[in-house]
């Protein structure tokens, strides 16, 4: 049999199906996907209220200028797109409920394309919406995600920074917004205009409140996803993201990783597939710990790397 | 105008018929065309044979649904064109692409060319399709029926390219694990 035979088979398949492939019917956002996942938008809430409830106690008896600091005017480098923020967003300790208007600004017809469902804790609550904003620059494609269970929004999708070593740096100095990331490795914040150090001392402090990992050092960050990782997974163990699984090529996956291949970096991962080859930057130093994410993949290899992974895998 | 007139016009013989079909589906069999042969001239010549072809075939026959019985003819000649040209294996459009993923599907080189067999797989494959759930119905459909590149079914869907791709290739397993079961190697 050729794949020329399934092929031509295919062209009796019902008429009713194949009109019907055509016909999308488009998920509707943020819908609930499990009784869990309701729960903990449920205890989120929760959380969200107290920590308002706790830092209106803070500000009254601090005496804090009760308009607290302003969120920063949207830049040159941006869109008109707002962010579209469902529960509210603290920005230096002050939390910020969505604005209808801006919030209807930010729909699919002057963000982008969704371009599929992001998952944080391997929970899909997210659209992403893809769109540009920063011109020129070769980084063009980034999302704003209206948040459904929580005032977590997410940034930056397929960022690939020139510099591995300073890629976060090289993120933040570049953003024009950075938005709050849930709990992920890199989970801090990120910014949608560019807000400044104090602010984003006070997204830090409110993190900090809610138990979440908060840093701008990256060390600290690796530190403490080893600490998170370390108890969790054997040595060399290869942990495969549950939502997807590491089908990224669609074909049959081989995955290495190697040190020192790039930059120095040894906190990187190689993935060969059979029909293309993605790095991705999951591989958490000492833990041992590998983080292969379906979404995620960064540089394509220049043949010369190739070689040298393909030179690897013979090793193995 | 509707299908039902259009499919009208071919039985009582009237050339109008065929510019009827022209101005509605005409975008609808070159886009199918041209994801699969990847170029313009010959998928604007399927598109006419595909004309001539239902001109030769109604009557006798009435098909229910005019849109997927000229995709189907625009697909056939197609594919068979691309043969026929015995483009470069990696020459470009779709088509080398999804025959390299439904190579997964093979167990082997084997066999098969007679009717009975194309018949039979014909009749295995319709099965496999009727029975996927809706979504990953269409996607398979909209890949290896329409031959969509990635990103258009992704735009289509709103999904993320890995999902679309591990959709695929979770549902070439499930069809290669069909035939193989059914023999088919």
């Amino acid at each position: 049999m050729t794949n020329y035979a399934i092929l031509e088979a295919l062209n009796n398949v019902d008429d009713e199906c194949v009109k019907n492939a055509k016909t999308t019917t488009i998920k509707t956002p943020g819908k609930f996907k499990t009784s869990g996942l309701r729960w903990g938008a449920m205890v989120a809430c929760f959380c969200l209220l107290l920590v308002v409830s706790i830092m209106a106690v803070y500000q009254i008896q601090n005496g804090a200028d009760p308009n607290g600091p302003t969120i920063p005017p949207v830049t040159n480098n941006t869109s008109d797109s707002q962010l579209s923020v469902e529960q509210g967003i603290c920005v230096g300790g002050k939390l910020y409920m969505p604005d209808t208007e801006l919030s209807e600004k930010a729909t699919k017809e002057n963000i982008g394309v969704v371009v599929g469902p992001v998952s944080f804790d391997n929970k899909t609550t997210l659209d992403v919406y893809a769109y540009e904003y920063l011109p020129n620059d070769g980084k063009t494609s980034r999302v704003i995600v209206p948040v459904k269970d929580s005032f977590y929004v997410y940034s930056f999708y397929s960022y690939m920074p020139n510099d591995n070593e300073n890629w976060i740096i090289d993120l933040l100095s570049q953003a024009a917004y950075v938005e709050i990331r849930d709990v992920n490795y890199y989970g801090t914040a990120t910014v949608y205009s560019k807000i400044s150090d104090n602010e984003l001392d006070a997204i830090i402090e409110f993190l900090s409140l809610l138990g979440e990992p908060h840093t701008r050092n990256e060390n600290e960050l690796d530190q403490y996803y080893f600490d998170k990782f370390k108890n969790q997974f054997k040595e060399g163990e290869i942990w495969i993201s549950e939502d997807g699984g590491i089908s990224l090529g669609g074909n049959q996956t081989v995955i290495n990783k190697f040190d020192d291949l790039v930059n120095g970096e040894s906190r990187i991962i190689v993935v060969v597939m059979e029909d293309s080859t993605y790095l991705t930057y999951h591989y958490f130093e000492g833990a041992g710990v590998i983080r292969l994410e379906d979404f995620g993949y960064g540089y394509i290899l220049t043949e010369e790397q190739i070689e040298k992974i393909n030179h690897l895998i013979d090793l193995i | 105008m509707d299908d039902k007139s259009i499919v009208e016009l071919y039985w009582q013989r009237s050339e109008q018929a065929i510019t009827e079909t022209a101005a509605k589906y005409e975008k609808y069999c070159y886009s199918i065309a041209h994801s699969i042969l990847n170029n313009n001239e010959d998928a604007e010549e399927s598109v006419n044979d595909t004309y001539n072809e239902a001109w030769d075939t109604i009557p006798p026959h009435r098909p229910s649904i005019l849109s997927t019985f000229l995709g189907k003819i625009t697909r056939r000649l197609s594919i068979d064109k691309f043969r026929h040209r015995n483009a470069a294996k990696r020459g470009g459009g779709e088509m080398p692409l999804v025959l390299d993923e439904l190579q997964d599907c093979i167990a082997s080189d084997k066999n098969i060319e007679q009717e009975y067999e194309k018949k039979r797989l014909s009749e295995v494959v319709n099965a496999f399709v009727i029975s996927l759930p809706e979504i990953e119905q269409k996607v398979f459909l909209c890949r290896y029926w329409y031959m969509d590149s990635i990103e258009v079914i992704c735009k289509q869907f709103e999904f993320s390219e890995s999902k679309v791709k591990s959709m695929l290739y979770r549902t070439r397993e499930k069809l290669r694990d069909m035939l193989v079961k059914e023999g088919f190697q």
